[in-house]
């Protein structure tokens, strides 16, 4: 059984992390993890107890 | 607006206080939509920036470009914003589980100090209880790398692999449901693992690629350092 979960937790987890990504329109140098939901961006924000910075632009 | 993001100290800063949210205004979620028409009603220029709350209220925002200096200051503003505190009703609920988490983290109580966290992750706002309950929780945290990495040195040390494996089960128990007891899990794992190595090994003759070869399943994790050449000390037991 325990060999079962923890696959799933690290599932989990890489699921979660994987939410967040580069900027889809241009490298900010690392300065932030990007989310392109919005639900996702407060879930992460809720998580971490951080500001949501929202960047609405389009790609140059 | 890369470059500005990208640049010392805002690069630090934001990163520290904030996550990021893209917007394609081509393609806008709606509610993201409304709030920049609710808030930014003149705005024409691109792009248009905005800092929330983590529960996706808004605080500030501007359009157009902005220099690395109006963004620092936007964000040193949006972050002391009053819609990031807690409620009065908040912070009265938190007063117990703070109290008891502090009194708890001096106890090495992690089970409680744990339990307090919980409760606090259900609420929203920045207060003075939520911070003591914080800081109790890294206390529970530190607590228990500090317990791992004492028993990696032990095993490579080479004590014995019983009483360490006990050492994790006794740890786990305060951190179930936590990341710490899955660690503790895998960490079993890998000194029975261990175990195995090392009665092959005072057999004679063990296989050349054994310790390499054993620490393959734990990779990414701290684990694979006991699989590492016994420390000189090690070699004297």
């Amino acid at each position: 059984m325990r060999s079962r979960l923890l696959p799933g937790l690290f599932l989990t987890v890489f699921a979660v992390d994987a939410a967040a990504q580069k900027h889809p329109h241009f490298d900010d140098g690392g300065a932030l993890a990007w989310h392109t939901r919005f639900a996702s961006a407060k879930t992460a924000a809720g998580a971490a107890d951080r500001l949501i910075f929202v960047e609405y632009g389009r790609k140059a | 607006m890369q470059r500005v993001l990208a640049t010392q100290p805002l690069k630090q800063a934001i990163g520290e206080l904030a996550i990021g949210l893209a917007v394609d205004c081509d393609e806008p979620e709606e509610a993201i939509e409304d709030l920049m028409r609710a808030n930014l009603p003149d705005a024409s220029r691109l792009p248009f920036v905005a800092f929330l709350t983590p529960d996706g209220r808004w605080i500030l925002g501007a359009s157009g470009s902005q220099t690395t200096q109006k963004m620092q200051q936007m964000l040193t503003e949006a972050n002391a914003s009053p819609l990031l505190n807690a409620s009065a009703e908040v912070r009265k609920a938190l007063e117990k589980p703070a109290a008891s988490a502090t009194a708890a983290a001096e106890k090495g109580d992690w089970k409680a100090v744990l339990s307090a966290a919980s409760q606090a992750k259900k609420t929203k706002g920045r207060c003075a209880e939520r911070a003591a309950i914080a800081a109790a929780e890294a206390k529970a945290r530190a607590h228990a790398a500090a317990e791992f990495d004492a028993v990696v040195a032990a095993a490579r040390n080479g004590e014995d692999l019983a009483a360490l494996r006990k050492r994790l089960t006794e740890l786990k128990r305060p951190f179930a449901g936590e990341p710490e007891a899955a660690e503790c899990d895998t960490g079993i794992k890998a000194l029975q693992r261990l175990q195995l190595v090392r009665e092959v090994e005072a057999r004679g003759n063990p296989a050349k690629d054994l310790r390499p070869r054993s620490k393959e399943p734990f990779a990414g994790t701290r684990w694979t350092a006991v699989f590492d050449a016994p420390s000189d000390s090690a070699k004297d037991k």
